[in-house]
């Protein structure tokens, strides 16, 4: 499947190229928009906007994305999918908003996610990941990790942060999978967007109700009378779909990439566990979220030689502009004794990953605590990986071990 | 070195995404709303790589050193 569907530029983007032998590295076209400077426009079709194709400029080169995404002149949300019907409109869903009414959304969010405010998460986040291992273990040699390890952790992290049973947490998966799957029809898109509005509604219609000391209480007392109840929908929305598929495959890769490279491995256990630093390594060779949100430039733009115009759609290469030798030299490869590296991964601007430093802890405790478990820890097999080509974000579909 | 530096953290512009306290968590720290404040306004001249660090890598372009 790998060869075919690289090739297949309506169902991979430019953006999200990757290397057809490696896995992980920016693809050749990729790689020569990236050096030539230009920004090409490409085809590409946004599931759950529309079925149609359509076009937007490549923005690839690390000093490029970093600029832009930075400036006020491209912005996100409805003037980027002018298209009935989109998700873009969903009141309070902050990665769609700009200016102001982001500003006041992401405010209220924010302050529950500082670097301190995630750190004090970590005894509860690594109960988690021992209980799973438990799981792990009892399910023996052969067992599937990302269905046993990294897809649960990010939804019951969820479930612990929102106050709710760990049972929903199987539901959370699908309708994340399903939203994040460029195979998924527009129906089906949008009736797992349904499940999810009906999901969290309950939960802010009960919190406002019978407050608790879960975050949706939190978010809904700190919101006041400023935040309406399709508002709390919204955020509770982006908590959801954004930190679900992305941490998962953020780990699962980890462990992958950790497997095959053992030099990289030894760097781990020397260190006693994977560091924070090395965290953010991991995240810039992987760039398992290859491309950020599609934008829209406000107002003409011109930088160097290239140019916008008012209302033309840009997509930005994160993983072009991880691996760019501006920002890591001419060894772009893995190297976890590198200063923690200044990538995009998650994002630059005021779009950011709220959800950043959760992300570096589960994925860091995960391969830490997974490692420790199980020091001889090996894939069963990697020449017939199931690569998620076809989603948002990248990722293998299984990964079988024994130890 | 020509004199002591200067911090200074925009408020209004951080977005609050805590970059500033990854690179220099005995000088930068962030408020109960996330946002970030200079905790050792007068670090070792030693610490301006990591001043330097810690603005460029700012994605609200919130901090200035000078």
């Amino acid at each position: 499947m790998a060869s075919d569907t690289m090739t297949d530029e309506v169902s991979i983007r430019l953006t999200s190229q990757r290397d057809p032998h490696g896995h992980v590295a920016p693809g050749s076209e990729l790689r020569a928009a990236r050096d030539g400077g230009s920004w090409p426009t490409f085809e590409y079709r946004e599931p759950g906007v529309h079925t149609d194709i359509d076009h937007a400029s490549a923005i690839t080169s690390y000093r490029d994305v970093r600029e832009l995404l930075g400036s006020t002149a491209i912005i996100n949300g409805q003037a980027a999918y002018n298209v009935a019907g989109s998700r873009a409109q969903q009141p309070g869903n902050l990665l769609f908003k700009n200016g102001a009414e982001h500003r006041r959304l992401r405010r209220i969010l924010i302050r529950h996610f500082t670097v301190k405010r995630v750190a004090a998460l970590r005894p509860r986040v690594e109960e988690l990941v021992d209980g799973l291992l438990d799981t792990v273990a009892a399910q023996g040699p052969g067992t599937d990790l990302i269905e046993n390890l990294t897809r649960p952790l990010p939804a019951l992290v969820f479930c612990e942060l929102m106050g709710v049973p760990y049972t929903h947490h199987q539901d959370i998966l699908g309708w994340t999978q399903t939203l994040l799957s460029l195979d998924a029809s527009f129906e089906e898109n949008h009736a797992a967007a349904a499940a999810i509005k009906d999901f969290l509604t309950e939960i802010v219609r009960r919190v406002t109700r019978e407050p608790g000391a879960d975050l949706m209480s939190a978010i809904v007392a700190e919101g006041g009378d400023d935040l309406s109840e399709d508002e709390a929908v919204g955020m509770g929305t982006i908590l959801l779909v954004a930190g679900m598929d992305t941490t998962s495959h953020s780990t699962a890769l980890s462990i992958l990439t950790l497997l095959q490279q053992p030099d990289q491995l030894a760097i781990v256990r020397a260190a006693g566990g994977l560091a924070e630093p090395a965290t953010d390594e991991l995240i810039r060779y992987l760039s398992p979220v290859p491309a950020a949100q599609l934008r829209c430039a406000a107002e003409d733009i011109t930088l160097g030689e290239n140019t916008l115009r008012a209302g033309d759609r840009v997509m930005f290469s994160l993983l072009a502009a991880n691996w760019d030798p501006e920002l890591i030299g001419s060894a772009p490869e893995l190297d976890l004794t590198r200063p923690r590296p200044n990538h995009v991964g998650f994002g630059y601007g005021f779009h950011q990953c709220p959800g950043q430093h959760l992300a570096r802890l589960e994925v860091s405790v995960t391969v830490t605590k997974l490692f420790e478990r199980f020091p001889a820890l090996a894939a069963v097999t990697d020449d017939s990986l199931d690569w998620n080509e076809r989603g948002l974000i990248y990722g293998i579909n299984r990964l079988p071990v024994t130890w | 070195m020509t004199g002591p530096v200067r911090i200074a953290v925009d408020g209004e512009l951080c977005i609050a995404s805590g970059q500033c306290v990854l690179v220099a968590p005995d000088i930068f720290d962030q408020d109960d709303d996330g946002i970030a404040i200079v905790i050792d306004p007068d670090p070792a001249p030693g610490r301006q790589a990591d001043l330097e660090d810690a603005a460029n890598r700012c994605p609200a372009r919130a901090i200035v050193i000078s």
